[in-house]
This record gives C-alpha cells, sequence and structure tokens, in this order.
C-alpha cells in the first residue's frame, strides 16, 4: 500500500497546501482561506492576533518559572523548548430552552425539649414536593474541532476561549497579520465538519442539562431541552506549548495566546520543599495537640475551633501534597 | 487532494481523485460509486514523536518526579530491552436519532400538614419526545497491556495513512487489531443504544413505539507507535518494565524504583496520625465514661462534656484525614474507595509498584 503526499490547492489563490489524510476543514497556508474537503468555503473564519512573539512569551515563561520555584531552587532550570499554534475551534452561539419535572423527598427532624434542655421526644418526617425547573440560557461554547486531541490543559483552555469570547471581539482571519509576525507558527487543520460540531453541541448540551435535572430531583420524569444554534463561527486560536527541564526531568506549561498568561504549569517539587512542607506538618501536629490536651478546658470558643479546624485541615492537605506528590499544578 | 477510500467489496484501498463519481477496484473489480454513501474506512498510523535516543531521557525524567526516588536513577538506569510497537485504537463517530412514545410517570401530593407533603401517589401520562445524539467512542482495539490501555487518551494530531513497509523501516512491530471495523461499529453502536436506552429509561414505564435511526459518520483505524521498555535500577538485577506513548511522548506506565526510605517514611507518617487519631478516640471514651452524666457547665450554654467532645473530635477527624490523604499520594490510584465496593486496590495508574 503506498504512502500518499497529501496536497490540496485552494479554490480562491490556488496554492497547494500541504494536508494531514484526517483534515476536513484546511487552512490555505498562503492566503488563509479556511475551506472544507469539498472546496467549500467558510466565510466565518476568525482569530486572534497572538500578543507575544516566540521570545517574548519565552521571557514570560522563564518568569513565572522563577517566581514559582524561588524556594524550590530555581538554577536547575534550563532547556525551554516552545512552539507557537492555532487551534481549530468551532464556536457557538446558542439558545438553550430547557425543562425539567420530577419529584424530592425529604426529611424534617423535630426535636421536643423540656425547660433544662434535656430531649424528650424526637420526630422525623418525610416529605414529598414536585421539582421542576425551567431554563432559558444563552450559551457560548467552544469545541475543539479534533477527534482525539492530547494538548496538556486542553479543559482549562476551553473555559478561557469562552469567557475570551465573551469579552473580546473576534477578528476576521488574516493571513498577513499573522505573516506579519515572524516566528514559526503551526496552524492545526479541523478534523470535524460544521454539521458534526453543532450535532456534538447539541449532545454535550442535552447531556449537561439533563445531570443537572437529575442531581435536582430525587426521581425526574421529564427532561426536555431544545438547543438552537443562532451563530457559529470557526476560530482559530494561538496558544504557546512550552516544555522546560528541571534537572533531568520535563515539565509542561500552556500559554494563553491571547492573554499571555499561563493557563497551565506543572512546576516541580524539589527535595528541599519536601522538607520544609515536612517541617510545617510537624509543627501543625504539635499546634493541634496544644489545642486539644494542653490549652484550660473551661475555654469553649466554638468558632475558634471549628476556624482551626477547617485551616488545620486545609493545611495539612497541602502540605500533604506537596510531601508526597509528584508534581505541583499552578497558573 | 487524493483521499483514502476503500473498496466497498474487498475493502482494498481505490485510486480516487477529487470529482470522481465512480472507482473500480484494481482487485476485485467491484464497481464502486460515490454518492453521499462513500465508505469512510480509514486506516492510519501516528509517526514518532520520542526516538529510540530519546526514551531513557523520557523514562529517567518521569520516574524521577517520583517523591523518594534516588537521583541515581540519571546515571544508573540501564535499558536492558526496547521495543517499537505500534498498537490499533479504532475511532468512530455515530450519529442516533431516536422518536419515541408511550407512558411515563408523574406523581401527585397529598396530606399537607402545614409544612409540606407527607404523600405521594404515582400517576401516569402520555408522553412523546425525540432523542438526537452524535458521539465520537474511542476504543483499544487488543489483549497486549489492555489494563494499562483502558484509560489512555491518545494524541492524534499528524496522521499518516497507514503503511506497514514504513512501520518496518522504523523497526516497529505490528500488533494486529483484535477485531473488525464491523466489530468497532457494533461497539459504537452499542454505546449510543445504552446511552439512549437509560435515556428512556429515566422518560418512560412503557415504550409504546420507537423508531430508530442509527447511522456511523466515521470509522478510523489508528496504529499508535509505542515503546515497550524493559530497564534495570543500578545495584538491581529484577527487570522492571515501562510503556510510553512514542507519539506524544507520555509514559503510559511503568514499575517504581525501589525506594525503601521513603516507604518507611511514609508508612510511619499514617502510624503517627492514625495512633494520634486512636488515642484521641480512647480518651473521649474514657472522658465520656467518667463525665457522662456529668452536668458541669464550662458557660451557660456550653457543658464540660460537650466541650471535650468537640475537642478530641477535632483531633481524631485531622488524624483520620491526614492519614488518609498520605495513604491516597503514596499509594497513588491503587486505593480506590467506592461506597458500595469500599477500599479497593487496583494498579491502573501510571506508576505501579511492586509489592515485594
Amino acid at each position: 500500500m503506498s504512502v500518499t503526499a497529501m496536497e490540496s490547492s485552494c479554490p480562491t489563490c490556488s496554492a497547494t497546501s500541504p494536508v494531514n489524510p484526517e483534515d476536513v476543514v484546511i487552512a490555505c497556508n498562503y492566503c488563509g482561506t479556511v475551506y472544507t474537503i469539498g472546496k467549500e468555503k467558510i466565510a466565518d473564519h476568525n482569530f486572534y492576533q497572538p500578543k507575544y512573539s516566540l521570545a517574548e512569551a519565552e521571557k514570560k515563561i522563564y518568569k513565572f518559572i522563577k517566581r514559582k520555584t524561588r524556594f524550590r531552587g530555581f538554577n536547575s532550570y534550563g532547556g525551554l523548548k516552545i512552539r507557537k499554534t492555532l487551534v481549530p475551534y468551532w464556536v457557538f452561539l446558542a439558545e438553550v430552552k430547557s425543562f425539567y419535572n420530577g419529584y424530592g423527598r425529604y426529611t424534617r427532624t423535630e426535636t421536643k425539649r423540656d425547660k433544662d434542655g434535656n430531649v424528650v421526644s424526637q420526630k422525623t418526617t418525610t416529605y414529598y414536593e414536585r421539582r421542576t425547573g425551567n431554563f432559558e440560557d444563552e450559551k457560548v461554547d467552544a469545541l475543539i474541532c479534533r477527534l482525539g486531541a492530547r494538548i496538556f490543559g486542553l479543559d482549562k483552555l476551553e473555559k478561557r476561549i469562552e469567557t475570551m469570547i465573551r469579552t473580546k471581539p473576534l477578528q476576521p482571519f488574516n493571513q498577513k497579520e499573522l505573516l506579519d509576525d515572524m516566528d514559526k507558527i503551526s496552524f492545526l487543520s479541523g478534523e470535524i465538519t460544521s454539521y458534526e460540531a453543532k450535532e456534538m453541541l447539541e449532545t454535550k448540551i442535552q447531556d449537561e442539562y439533563r445531570l443537572k435535572a437529575e442531581k435536582a430531583c430525587t426521581e425526574l420524569f421529564d427532561c426536555r431541552t431544545h438547543v438552537n444554534v443562532k451563530n457559529m463561527v470557526f476560530l482559530h486560536y494561538p496558544i504557546f506549548i512550552a516544555e522546560y527541564t528541571f534537572g533531568a526531568e520535563k515539565y509542561r506549561v500552556l500559554v494563553d495566546g491571547v492573554s499571555g498568561d499561563v493557563i497551565d504549569a506543572e512546576i516541580p517539587i524539589t527535595t528541599r520543599l519536601r522538607v520544609a512542607s515536612f517541617i510545617m506538618l510537624l509543627l501543625l501536629f504539635i499546634v493541634n495537640i496544644n489545642y486539644t490536651f494542653i490549652q484550660p478546658i473551661e475555654n469553649d470558643n466554638v468558632t475558634a475551633m471549628m476556624l482551626f479546624t477547617f485551616f488545620a485541615l486545609f493545611a495539612g492537605y497541602k502540605l500533604t501534597n506537596l510531601l508526597f506528590g509528584t508534581v505541583s499544578r499552578g497558573s | 487532494m487524493e483521499q483514502k477510500v476503500i473498496c466497498k467489496n474487498c475493502s482494498a484501498p481505490l485510486d480516487y481523485r477529487d470529482g470522481d463519481t465512480i472507482a473500480v477496484c484494481i482487485y476485485c473489480n467491484e464497481t464502486n460509486k460515490f454518492g453521499e454513501e462513500k465508505v469512510t474506512d480509514e486506516h492510519y498510523c501516528l509517526d514518532l514523536f520520542i526516538e529510540q535516543q530519546n526514551v531513557r531521557s523520557t523514562l529517567v525524567g518521569d520516574l524521577l518526579k517520583i517523591p523518594g526516588v534516588s537521583d541515581n536513577i540519571e546515571t544508573g538506569l540501564i535499558i536492558k530491552n526496547m521495543n517499537l510497537i505500534y498498537l490499533p485504537f479504532y475511532i468512530t463517530q455515530i450519529h442516533g436519532n431516536v422518536r419515541w412514545k408511550g407512558v411515563g410517570r408523574d406523581a401527585e401530593f397529598s396530606g399537607h400538614d402545614g409544612k409540606g407533603y407527607t404523600n405521594i401517589h404515582f400517576i401516569t401520562k402520555k408522553e412523546e419526545g425525540v432523542f438526537d445524539d452524535l458521539i465520537t467512542v474511542v476504543k483499544y482495539d487488543s489483549d497486549k497491556f489492555s489494563e494499562e490501555l483502558k484509560q489512555h487518551n491518545i494524541a492524534v494530531i499528524g496522521r499518516k495513512f497507514f503503511s506497514e513497509g514504513e512501520i518496518k523501516n522504523k523497526g516497529g512491530k505490528l500488533i494486529n487489531e483484535k477485531s473488525d471495523f464491523k466489530k468497532a461499529k457494533n461497539d459504537a453502536l452499542k454505546e449510543l443504544k445504552k446511552k439512549h436506552g437509560k435515556k428512556l429509561n429515566d422518560e418512560l414505564m412503557t415504550v409504546e413505539e420507537k423508531v430508530e435511526d442509527y447511522k456511523i459518520i466515521k470509522s478510523q483505524l489508528i496504529h499508535v507507535p509505542f515503546w515497550e521498555v524493559e530497564w534495570l535500577e543500578p545495584n538491581i538485577d529484577e527487570p522492571k518494565k515501562a510503556l510510553i506513548d512514542a507519539a506524544s511522548g507520555i509514559t503510559v506506565q511503568a514499575d517504581i524504583p525501589s525506594r525503601k526510605l521513603f516507604m518507611i517514611f511514609s508508612y510511619s507518617m499514617i502510624a503517627l496520625y492514625l495512633i494520634s487519631s486512636i488515642i484521641g478516640g480512647l480518651v473521649l471514651l474514657y472522658y465520656d465514661t467518667v463525665l457522662g452524666e456529668s452536668q458541669v457547665y464550662v458557660s451557660e450554654t456550653v457543658s464540660l462534656r460537650e466541650n471535650v467532645e468537640r475537642r478530641f473530635g477535632i483531633f481524631i477527624l485531622f488524624g483520620v484525614f491526614m492519614s488518609s490523604f498520605i495513604i491516597r499520594l503514596t499509594f497513588k490510584d491503587k486505593v480506590k474507595f467506592s461506597l458500595k465496593g469500599g477500599f479497593k486496590l487496583t494498579f491502573e495508574d501510571k506508576f505501579r509498584e511492586k509489592m515485594t
């Protein structure tokens, strides 16, 4: 079986672009026209101008890692490899109408006490009520245009894109603006057609509302969700994917290309940090002993007790993660 | 652009160009007409992202992230054996439309006692509706490493048409798929039908009419390269194993190097917290027995007994939670808790430790 070199000619400028076999939405490398494999142009093709050049992004990541590893031993940092990529998304503005009907069961306990505060009787009653919900929402949803995607921090990126679209107007795709930026930029073409994306979105939203309804009821009788896609556009969203080394270890960073924020990063846990966490954990244990055994028993400040419990559990959880975890995440 | 389209009769690849409406198979002479119903079973393979020379550094980098692993791994780890294998994955996209009619449930409420209804009566009602869904099902299709790869997400960027020659050129070993496209499509169909069945079960008690329309949108077979590695850690003869996704550089699974000191430390921490909560429990029990009937108050509202309970409650709670955090992190996902099954030991995580 022969392997074919894949090329596709643009319906606008006739230039040929190399394509992968899985691509169904192709971006012309010369004029930027986006078209389907059936040579149908996608009119509404948008993008965001990347905020940084590769060199600037590199500096930004350097600063970020330096700040995060200040107490961990920054000296081992090195070997940053960075890639600028435009990730394809189908972005939807959809009107969602959803209705559910079910019932809820709950119990209420009544306690009767005498004058001295002693419990005389306790009665628990089970109650039933109808639970219905009616939603009319306008949703902005972004669906990655790849069948299988493994990009570090992808879930966080999706939420970021949804908020970005609400706050920053989309720019019509302009290849020239991207070419002005001299850095090498890689385009990912799309693997999901507009029809498939629309159907997938409907399934996603319907499942989401059904899950919400199921949680609200003891038993759900009906749930109907109608999704009306008002507008859909094809968006190329810029990201920086970076990998750096820390000693012999490799860690990953994802930077939002539009705002320049680090969305997700793996941060090493060094021996120094583990020792520090261990000491803190011991201190916490000693404070806990002091609070339970040594403080005078007449001290009955309930609020302080509650606050201390929350603090101790939270701090304990964080410190244990640093002491026994493999890698920490940050943004 | 050339497209990979296969013969509907013998599944051989067809030479087909844009605009073609008919292609005759050179193997079986079947005439394939392309309309809406173009057969789009596709077979791909992925490119190597991690080459042979980078396997060791990838593995070492990942192993060193595990707490307690000695730094001498970096210089002393020896790769004993390394194989490039191509494992099969099916990606199937399926669309389903189900129109249904039947009898569903509803409820009426009665017996209002001033605070709410205390009785519920279930009634039936006629209902009808439509489910319309499109899902993508990714399935690993071989018995080799089936436990390890059940949860693994593959990266599929940079696909190439499948070529056995190219795989062999790279020194790769091809692991054949266990089943065929038909089975993969059937599995996807089953999965969507199951989803619809569950939804229908929520909506209806009795189904009176059901019109189903399921259609496979596309189905692809992808052979993904993996490095199957056998390695030795310094001063230990027993070989350990690792499986690395060569297309994305992710370590799917690896045995953990021995880390006795760390494990002793970890067990001591767990013991410290568990013993502390047991001591707390015993003290509480003692106070409870002695002060059980006591009506001594430390303030207007709080009795001495309540205060003691609160203090030791916090102590016990802290001990139990901390020990469970440490257990969870030390053993990773090996210890899983489910409401039905209680605590369960599993080895599905990225790293596994041999209990030697």
